[in-house]
């Protein structure tokens, strides 16, 4: 599946495909284990800015462990103003979270175990929670909750089925199949 | 002005086209440019980086204050070109070929503007829309869910603009300016 | 349906067969047990019997009576059915099929009665309310209260169902950090931009905060004085006793007194109560139905004609362009936004903000022994769970997939043997023996595939760790399918003895094991009688049977199976214990594409030499040679 010529294999044990686009890779943290395919694109780079003019420890992204970026996907910290002042917020992902080719997540926190689709879009400062399922195509508002155990599905995205106690494993299977 | 290939910026080694970039606007990296007529950014505005610019048909007109997000494609319709208007905002893996895109409009991450499609001002047009080929959207409206459409009277105009250009500001900060690159 | 290939097991809940049947031509069930499967099933069509009549009335009849005369079933049947259970076939395509099928993921399991249990046969019970957006948790007493909506400040837009945000009216511009909104604000869906400032008459909040209080005295209509009405009525009617009428008969009668008038002979007792007996004239009605006025509707048509004249003139170019509905109609709600709204509005500016519906945390609980099998921690925020018993840690799962890429599962070439790979994996700490039986047509239609499962019974090695590999003498057995036989020893495990002249499993792995099953779909003509039943949908029903031994000590503490047969010796702390127990399912695999040139029908070509005249199923007689499943008899 990942040949070794492609790849970039870190200390972590994460494999970062060369042809992937990661800008701002100092504020990108990857937990271990994380897979990231070619074309794929991380804006580390969009983070929020310290006032004291440092960029210390600024994370724009982290991920967790285990997880897959597929082809041409996209993460994007979300942004808006607050109070006043615009920035960005840095934006985080569980473990064993999987993103299909081409979808483009701008949520605030993705839980663990969460399954996201092919051509997807996750609205700004989205919270997903544990166990979701989300699936092809669809289109999640800015600013809204996904409970845990749930399949959403439409455009906007509601929630459609609510998934079994099992979800979590399930989840995981899928992932691994990829 | 002869167009001249910079550095070893831009994935394609194709001659540039004539660009006339105003002094205010940021441009990133990996930004491509094709085609042969020319492309004028305006004031303050922000292009992401791997955006693709084609204008092998016809100019593009991108005008002030406007971010245009990665991944997008501008290409120019036919000889009038595409033509954007101030304010506008082009989320990431938009495919555009319209005509115009009126001001203070906000295009969405995904959607696909058809060949000479008309956009009026102030409208939004949710992720993942599409709109056809010579289609023509009035002022202040709105396409969400499945293609479906409303009038907008929500009255926030003046709120996105200004939150537009609080973005620019704070994207001029995080982006370094490589639009040398680009012109010569 | 899902895509395929999938696997649904049945949840034996379905049936309730008592385990001997003698047929009698008129003998009726007995009305304690209500009519089973094996009562609707009939053998494996031939394809040119008067099958439609047959398959039609093995989902239609409603009788109980098994009326064995009728049928034209010949002696096959009858001794089929006088064997044990496990004879039927279950028919995928019964229509009452469809609501014992699940993917394994959906199946819990009961240790105590060491069973299979699916959605349909647990009883939830609600650990916690909360609402899905806030994710706060709503005390229960709240929700008797104040209904099944979240209280806070949750609400979705009426037009697409999107989150709503608060925002104030009117912008202040400029930076001012520390700036606390002033003014009156909105609420504003960031999907659609729809705002509250939208309806006739606008709504706009004073404050960002306890929303609902402020809502509900802007929204106050007419129908929620009535709700309050009604409500306040039936619960004094109701009185201190706070029943639950579907569990106390005395509170359904008097309840059911309304309509048949109970008590109304005797006048003047309202009010009066005899005990918990029967109220004489307690249970009121309220007073006269609600009447809808004709005005009501003209003024509704009306104003559609005069709202549609003013949306044709502003939306003038959304006209030229294949919309669904006609202008006129553009400011009419879908059906789907008027369910949502209490008030049932006929236009998009009365839309009101919906609250968003609660969610519950549930655990589930057997309903023969009365077990908990699935209890959730009570926090909302967690997703672990205190207690899991599900299936997927008990019951072998099976997996499929094809062993020849090119074939398509939406397209399988009539008569051509088409190979899959039946995986089973075991999830237990024992070695298990399984042993899969499938009729050799499949049931339920008039154009049945053939089906050969290659090596039905072989062992599934016990979920160890993977060091403990190194500990077992595994010899792995990818053979291929052509009649060499390499006996798998694992561990101290008695393997069963097969027939030397059985092919052998593909693969044989640390915990799983795969054999292969060879389909030969049929052609099926596309006719509109095909067409509406489906016929080009190829579902093969499995009969997996699983033995093993146990370790039992003292309480149901290792998983145990269905019918547990002691063959070791009782008594003693640690006993090992011979467990058996068996489900059907069904494998998904595929739909039937049409005839190619070149492929046509011939007899199956498998290379293994199985013996002519064994059985596709274990023989329970001692008359081995006779497959009660086969159409030719002998």
């Amino acid at each position: 599946m990942s040949q070794k010529s492609e790849y970039i294999q870190t200390e972590t044990g994460n494999k970062v495909s060369r042809k992937s686009l990661i800008i701002g890779s100092q504020n990108i943290i990857l937990g271990g284990k994380t897979i990231i395919q070619a074309d794929c694109c991380i804006r580390g780079d969009l983070r929020r800015l310290v006032p004291q003019g440092q960029n210390a420890a600024a994370v724009a992204i982290a991920v967790g462990r285990y997880c897959f970026l597929s082809k041409s996907c996209l993460l994007r910290p979300p942004s808006k103003t607050y109070r006043g002042q615009f920035s960005y917020y840095p934006m985080k992902l569980g473990d064993h979270v999987f993103v299909g080719e081409g979808s483009v997540v701008e949520a605030a926190v993705i839980g663990s175990y969460v399954n996201i689709g092919k051509n997807c879009v996750i609205g700004k400062f989205s919270i997903i929670k544990d166990c979701v399922r989300i699936e092809d195509g669809t289109v999640i508002a800015p600013n809204s909750v996904i409970p845990s155990f749930s399949s959403v599905e439409g455009h906007p995205g509601i929630v459609v089925e609510e998934l079994p106690e099992t979800a979590a494993e399930m989840l995981e299977r899928e992932l691994n199949h990829q | 002005m002869g167009p001249k290939r910079s550095g070893a910026s831009s994935a394609s080694s194709a001659p540039l086209p004539p660009l006339s970039i105003d002094p205010t606007a940021v441009l990133s990296d990996a930004i491509s440019f094709s085609g042969t007529y020319p492309v004028t950014i305006g004031a303050n505005s922000v292009l992401h980086p791997r955006c693709k610019l084609n204008s092998t048909e016809g100019p593009i007109v991108i005008g002030s204050n406007c971010i245009i997000s990665e991944r997008t494609q501008l290409i120019a319709p036919d000889i009038d070109g595409l033509v954007l208007g101030n304010y506008v905002h082009v989320e990431v893996n938009c495919h555009i070929q319209a005509a115009r895109i009126g001001d203070a409009t906000s295009i969405e991450v995904g959607t696909k503007l058809g060949k000479g499609s008309c956009i009026g001002d102030n409208c939004t047009l949710s992720p993942l829309s599409t709109i056809r080929d010579v289609d023509v959207l009035p002022a202040f409206t709105v396409v969400y869910g499945e293609n479906q459409r409303r009038v907008d009277a929500s009255a926030t105009a003046v709120a996105r603009n200004e939150t537009m250009l609080a973005h620019i500001d704070c994207l001029k900060k995080l982006i370094p300016n490589k639009s040398e690159k680009y012109t010569r | 349906m899902s895509s395929f290939p999938y696997i649904h097991i049945s949840c034996p809940c379905h049936e309730d067969r008592p385990q001997t049947l003698t047929i009698d031509s008129a003998r009726p069930i007995s009305p304690s047990k209500s009519p089973s499967k094996r009562d609707f099933n009939f053998s494996p069509i031939a394809p040119n019997s008067p099958t439609k009549g047959r398959s039609l009335l093995a989902g239609f009849t409603p009788s109980v009576s098994f009326d064995a005369g009728n049928l034209n079933l010949d002696s096959d049947d009858e001794e089929e059915l006088t064997d044990e259970d496990d004879d039927n076939n279950f028919d995928p395509r019964d229509p009452r099929s469809a609501f014992s099928l699940f993917p394994i993921e959906n199946l819990l399991y009961c240790e105590d009665c060491h069973q299979i249990r699916c959605p349909r046969c647990v009883q939830d019970e609600i650990v916690c309310w909360y609402c899905p957006s806030c994710l706060f948790e709503v005390p229960s007493s709240t929700v008797k209260s104040d209904g099944n909506r979240c209280t806070r400040n949750c609400y979705l837009c009426p037009v697409c169902t999107a989150l709503l945000a608060v925002v104030p009216v009117h912008h202040s511009s400029g930076h001012s950090s520390s700036d606390h909104p002033t003014g009156p604000f909105n609420l504003f869906c960031s999907h659609c931009h729809w705002t509250t400032s939208d309806l006739t008459p606008p709504i706009q909040l004073e404050k960002p905060t306890s929303i609902s209080a402020q809502l509900s005295k802007l929204t106050h209509s007419p129908r929620d004085n009535e709700f309050i009405r009604l409500k306040q009525h039936y619960a004094q009617q109701l009185g201190n006793a706070q029943e639950d009428f579907t569990n106390s008969p005395a509170a359904l009668t008097r309840l059911m007194g309304l309509y048949t008038g109970l008590g109304s002979g005797s006048g003047g007792h309202g009010g009066s109560r005899k005990g918990r007996g029967v109220k004489k004239l307690e249970m009121k009605e309220v007073d006269r139905p609600r009447e809808v006025s004709e005005d009501q509707e003209l003024d509704i048509i009306e104003r559609m004609a005069v709202e549609g004249l003013e949306a044709s003139k502003c939306i003038v170019a959304l006209a030229t362009h294949g919309r669904k509905k006609a202008d006129g109609y553009g400011k009419a709600t879908t059906a789907k936004q008027r369910l949502a709204q209490p008030h049932d509005p006929r236009f998009l500016s009365d839309l009101t903000p919906t609250a968003v519906l609660l969610r519950t945390k549930r655990s589930k609980r057997c309903r023969a022994c009365r077990h908990i099998l699935v209890k959730p921690e009570a926090k909302v925020q967690t997703t672990r769970f205190r207690i899991r018993l599900v299936a997927l840690n008990y019951i072998p799962s099976l997996t499929i997939k094809r062993l020849d890429s090119s074939i398509t599962w939406d397209n399988l070439t009539p008569h051509k043997t088409h190979r899959f790979l039946l995986t089973v994996t075991n999830p237990l700490f024992d070695p298990i023996s399984v042993s899969l039986l499938t009729p050799r047509r499949t049931p339920g239609t008039a154009f049945a595939s053939r089906v050969t499962i290659l090596c039905p019974e072989f062992d599934v090695g016990a979920n160890t760790d993977v060091w403990d590999d190194a500990l077992m003498s595994t010899k792995p057995a990818s053979a291929v399918p052509s009649g060499v036989k390499t006996p798998p020893t694992t561990g101290s495990f008695t393997s069963f003895s097969k027939d030397p002249k059985m092919s052998t499993v593909y693969e044989q792995k640390r915990n799983y094991t795969s054999v292969v099953i060879e389909v030969v779909p049929p052609e099926i003509p596309d006719t509109r009688d095909t067409r509406i039943r489906d016929e080009r949908l190829l579902e093969i029903p499995i009969y997996v049977r699983v033995e093993f031994e146990a370790e039992v000590d003292r309480d149901d503490e290792e998983g145990g199976g269905g019918k547990p047969s002691h063959s070791g010796a009782s008594g003693g702390a640690v006993q090992r214990e011979r467990v058996e127990y068996s489900y059907w399912c069904v494998v998904g695999v595929g739909r039937v594409g049409d005839v190619v040139e070149g492929v046509v029908a011939s007899e199956p070509n498998t290379p293994v030499r199985t013996p002519v005249g064994t059985p596709v199923k274990a023989p329970r007689t001692p008359a081995a040679m006779r497959t009660p499943l086969r159409q030719v008899r002998s």
